[in-house]
């Protein structure tokens, strides 16, 4: 907690000169634009708080090391939609030595994605929080693992969303690495059908929704 | 001759559905982009630097910037303190009235443009590391003191510090043909890299309390000044490296006494620097046949528990070097080994701590010596002494002249991945291959990555693949770029170097794969090589544009490449090439026994309707009353007549002997239909298997698609009776669908679908299920590709 305190302080310089909420406890977090309703900005901020604290925690377990070894910040998803079993079918490509760096510093332990005992399992755990397709503005869907591939080039991690309504009004993010690397670039490739569009996840632009009127 | 043709048979593929062309653009009488268009008119105008052919003009100029540097490393406080002399010749046909130097550790000030620029993180995804690199970004005293800036006499200069740049005022114009000097002092902290990532800096071992030292871009240095741009204005923000002159260095390091140093240059003082054992192995290294410890791994071990007990200065001397970086620390294992690059000795080494080891003395400089070779195969001789590869303290890997520093480890139990070996290997390779592109070809990195990122990277994988068969290479084979080439949300590769949206993918992989397109596909190794050998020596030592690289490559190779560099350099556009259709079509004989039979049969297999298979057997008038026969009853059209007789004779009797020889082969023309939907004009490379279990291959230029770049038709005239066409068989064009490269069609499963039917047929996995599941992730991770 005293490195909380440290960083909610922080986190009031460093957003010194954007519009503040007047700082209480841990809620430092600054109401987003547009947003009236004070106690809905508050419950919001309480919930980001908590979240940050949370994900802070969760990838703090041991000392940071410096990771960018290779300039190839991204990964790319090609991520297909089957109609007949209604299931998004996503092939996700990135760096075999990104992602053991990030689940080293979820685990706190070495990581070797060829030989760590349950390394799926962990894997697991982590796309889903960063991996998310969300229906028409409901919770995201249930990621289903089907397995992975991984060679000295590329670690390729495969599994499926159920999308029972399609493709049409669902937002898209794929936040991977983005704990870990400040420029990464996540490109999802989506095809349904005959349509064909490429996101870019950044932490700018973290998800974008599919709209019936583009397809 | 006329020619009688008799469609047998059309054969249309599955329903083609490609991109819709865009139909906003104002309406023109011709409805598609000249993706053949001659550049000349984005290209800059050829002048006296620069001629029209891509080489050097006669007026050619560049600067020159000569610097005596005296430093010293604060090990108790890591911080620079050092005073320079820059001697600068002004070559430019320009009056100067003000120099531009650039200061680039003033990208660590908390108030920098990088700094202020940088933008929020995701909160959802926020680690502890990435708060405290933000924290420590705003409360570390970074960037250059400036504390003197003076004539040679010693008057000080009036200057201007302008972010990472400083303007030096000259008391009076520096006229063409001059030169001047002046002095900086100045001092700064280094950054620690593990915290604040840079091209340099130091890291902390905490184990041992030591650090070791990367040292770059760590003095001020003279902006280029060119016939192009005038100064370089670009301000330092990180990602664009940098672009200097040329010149010559001494530079005296002062370090703790029991540092061990590697710089760009020539030691000039072994004996106060060395012991006399370090300097036995030195000379013997250089003939030495495989790499030889200056200092052992036991050696550098008991470094480590040293004090230093006072202060040595190490003095270099590196001529016609566009930059100065050095390494220190006390726990450096050296290693070394000299290698004659034809009639040019070369003396390659590696520094490394005990935490590089088994790994480092097995690779780094093997990769070194590796290439140097190769390099200098395609481009010119290595004309430095010198060639270090340095372990840390940044973690992936940074180039200067003659040194640069790698990142990979091996794990702290010396166990390594296959993965971090060869990224070793690759890194090596990649960082002392930047000697070629950008040091002595010296590109401007600050506004195009591609011209040495792209370059060196091709370069890398022909070296990569001459260290070991099927080595693992990241870049360089097309069928690794296909998913970003198919994505659509991308910048080409001729934007600014700070403006990339995917860095690594645009700067690196797309240009390298282009190159390799270019040689393989395109011109063929032996035209490439020569234009691209042309390129490296035209610009040794020079300043080159993208223009000068254009058409060095066109000029040499003796090929129009604007439609290449138009679409792969200047577009997004991708190669998805396919085949819509295949129209079969045989040579009627002009014989009328053989036609009309052809032309009997072909009627017989028509197809009966229903009523008429039906009517069939249904009693007939005529039948009943014959009288009602006439002549138009029994005429058949396909009975041979007279006057068909005639005819043929007549026919006949006009042909000459080629044209009967011709009229006889029997031959069967193939009509394929061929469609653009990526955009990317690219060579048709065909593979036609025919029944009779031969194949042959097809390799059409590009310029199949210069009147037409969205539906072309290529005829094939064959005796044989073809099976099976297949569009770029060897995956040599980034064609980023492969479902329309087949005739007939071929489903193509995704990459999903294949590796789900592996899983279901995987008796791996069956294993795993009933028993150890590490053990089975393993072997279904190596049986993937």
């Amino acid at each position: 907690m005293v490195r909380w305190i440290r960083i909610s302080t922080f986190g009031y310089q460093w957003l010194s000169g954007t519009q503040l909420y007047p700082q209480s406890g841990a809620n430092w977090i600054p109401a987003s634009a547009g947003m009236t309703d004070k106690r809905a900005t508050e419950r919001m901020m309480f919930r980001s708080a908590l979240t940050l604290l949370a994900n802070v925690i969760n990838v703090a377990l041991i000392a940071s090391a410096a990771t960018a070894a290779h300039p190839f910040h991204v990964s790319i998803a090609q991520a297909k939609y089957n109609a007949e079993s209604k299931n998004l079918e996503v092939a996700l490509r990135v760096h075999p030595g990104d992602l053991e760096t990030m689940l080293r510093r979820r685990t706190g332990k070495p990581i070797n994605i060829d030989k760590t005992e349950k390394v799926d399992e962990l894997i697991v755990a982590y796309l889903k929080e960063v991996f998310q397709v969300k229906p028409g503005g409901k919770e995201a869907v249930e990621l289903k693992w089907v397995g992975k591939q991984v060679d000295v080039k590329h670690a390729w991690l495969f599994f499926e969303c159920p999308l029972p309504e399609g493709t049409t009004d669902v937002e898209f993010s794929n936040r991977i690495f983005f704990e870990i690397l400040s420029d990464q670039v996540n490109t999802i490739n989506l095809e349904d059908g005959d349509y064909k569009k490429s996101l870019n996840c950044t932490k700018d632009r973290p998800s974008a929704i599919i709209r019936a009127a583009e397809k | 001759m006329k020619l009688h043709f008799a469609l047998l048979c059309s054969l249309t593929l599955l329903g083609f559905s490609g991109a819709a062309f865009a139909q906003d653009a104002p309406p023109k009488k011709f409805d598609q982009e000249d993706k053949f268009r001659q550049l000349e008119e984005i290209l800059p105008t050829a002048n006296a630097y620069r001629t029209s052919s891509g080489a050097p003009g006669h007026g050619y100029w560049q600067q020159r910037a000569d610097y005596v540097i005296d430093v010293e490393l604060d090990d108790e406080n890591q911080r620079i303190i050092a005073h320079e002399q820059i001697t600068y010749h002004n070559n430019s046909p320009d009056e100067l009235r003000y120099l531009w130097l650039q200061l680039d550790q003033n990208i660590f000030r908390a108030d920098s443009d990088a700094n202020l620029t940088a933008t929020a993180p995701d909160l959802d995804r926020v680690s502890f590391g990435m708060l405290k690199s933000y924290l420590e970004s705003q409360s570390f005293a970074g960037g250059m003191n400036i504390t003197h800036v003076a004539d040679a006499e010693g008057n000080p200069l009036s200057h201007s510090i302008v972010k990472t740049m400083m303007r030096v005022d000259l008391p009076r114009p520096l006229r063409t043909g001059e030169s001047t000097v002046f002095t900086v002092d100045w001092n700064y902290n280094i950054n620690d890299c593990n915290l604040i990532r840079g091209r340099s800096g130091y890291e902390f071992f905490e184990k041992d309390g030591n650090y070791l030292y990367g040292i770059a871009q760590w003095f001020p240095r003279m902006v280029a000044y060119t016939d192009a741009n005038g100064w370089q204005h670009k301000q330092f923000l990180g990602r664009g490296e940098f672009t200097l002159e040329l010149g010559d260095y001494e530079v005296r390091l002062t370090v703790p006494d029991d540092h061990i140093v590697g710089a760009t240059g020539i030691l000039q003082n072994p004996e106060d620097v060395l012991t006399e054992t370090q300097r036995q192995r030195l000379r013997e290294s250089k003939t030495a046949s495989r790499p030889m410890f200056i200092v052992s791994p036991e050696e550098a071990a008991e470094n480590e528990k040293s004090k230093p007990s006072g202060k040595k200065t190490w003095i270099y001397k590196a001529e016609n070097v566009r930059d100065y970086a050095f390494c220190s620390s006390r726990k450096f294992i050296w290693d070394a080994q000299g290698h004659n690059v034809n009639g040019n000795e070369v003396l390659a080494m590696s520094f490394y701590p005990n935490e590089g080891e088994p790994l480092w003395s097995q690779y780094s400089t093997h990769s070194i010596i590796h290439t140097l070779n190769v390099y200098s195969r395609y481009t010119f001789d290595y004309p430095y002494p010198i060639a270090i590869s340095v372990n840390g303290p940044i973690s992936g890997g940074m180039e200067y002249p003659m040194i640069c520093f790698n990142g990979p480890r091996p794990e702290e139990d010396g166990t390594y991945t296959a993965r971090t070996k060869y990224g070793l290997i690759s890194v090596v390779i990649h960082e002392v291959g930047h000697n070629y592109f950008p040091m002595i070809v010296n590109s401007d990195e600050r506004q195009w990555t591609w011209m040495d990122e792209g370059l060196n990277s091709f370069l890398q994988f022909l070296a990569e693949q001459e260290w070991e068969e099927d080595y693992p290479s990241r870049r360089g084979e097309p069928q690794d770029i296909v998913e970003y080439m198919a994505s659509t949300n991308q910048v080409p590769i001729m934007t600014n170097s700070e403006s990339l949206l995917q860095f690594g993918p645009n700067g690196y992989s797309k240009p390298a794969t282009a190159l390799n397109v270019l040689r393989e596909t395109v011109l063929g190794r032996e035209l490439f090589d020569f234009a691209f050998k042309e390129y490296a020596i035209r610009w040794k030592f020079k300043r080159p544009m993208p223009a000068d690289f254009f058409r060095t490559m066109e000029d040499a190779s003796g090929i129009d490449l604007d439609w290449f560099w138009r679409g792969w350099f200047y577009s997004t556009d991708h190669c998805d090439l396919g085949i819509t259709n295949v129209r079969v079509a045989t040579m009627k004989s002009g014989n009328p026994y053989t036609d009309k039979a052809q032309d009997r049969a072909d009627r017989d297999a028509e197809v009966q309707t229903l009523s008429q298979q039906r009517n069939k057997d249904l009693p007939k008038r005529i039948d009943e009353f014959p009288e009602l026969r006439d002549f138009y009853n029994e005429f058949d059209e396909l009975n041979v007549t007279d006057a068909d007789r005639e005819q043929y004779e007549k026919f006949l009797a006009k042909l000459d002997d080629d044209e009967k020889e011709m009229l006889n082969s029997q031959a069967n023309f193939y009509v394929v239909d061929l469609q653009n939907v990526g955009g990317l004009v690219m060579p048709v490379i065909l593979k036609i298997e025919f029944e009779d279990g031969t194949e042959e291959e097809l390799r059409i230029p590009a310029e199949i698609w210069r009147y037409d770049n969205e539906k072309v038709s290529k005829l094939i005239l064959t005796p044989k009776i073809i099976s099976q066409i297949t569009l770029d068989p060897h995956l040599e064009t980034a064609d980023v669908d492969l479902e329309n490269n087949f005739f007939p069609p071929k489903i193509i499963k995704s990459r999903f679908e294949l590796f789900k039917e592996q899983q279901q047929s995987n008796p791996i996995r069956d294993a795993q299920k009933a028993g150890d599941a590490a053990t089975a992730d393993d072997a279904a991770a190596t049986g993937g590709q």
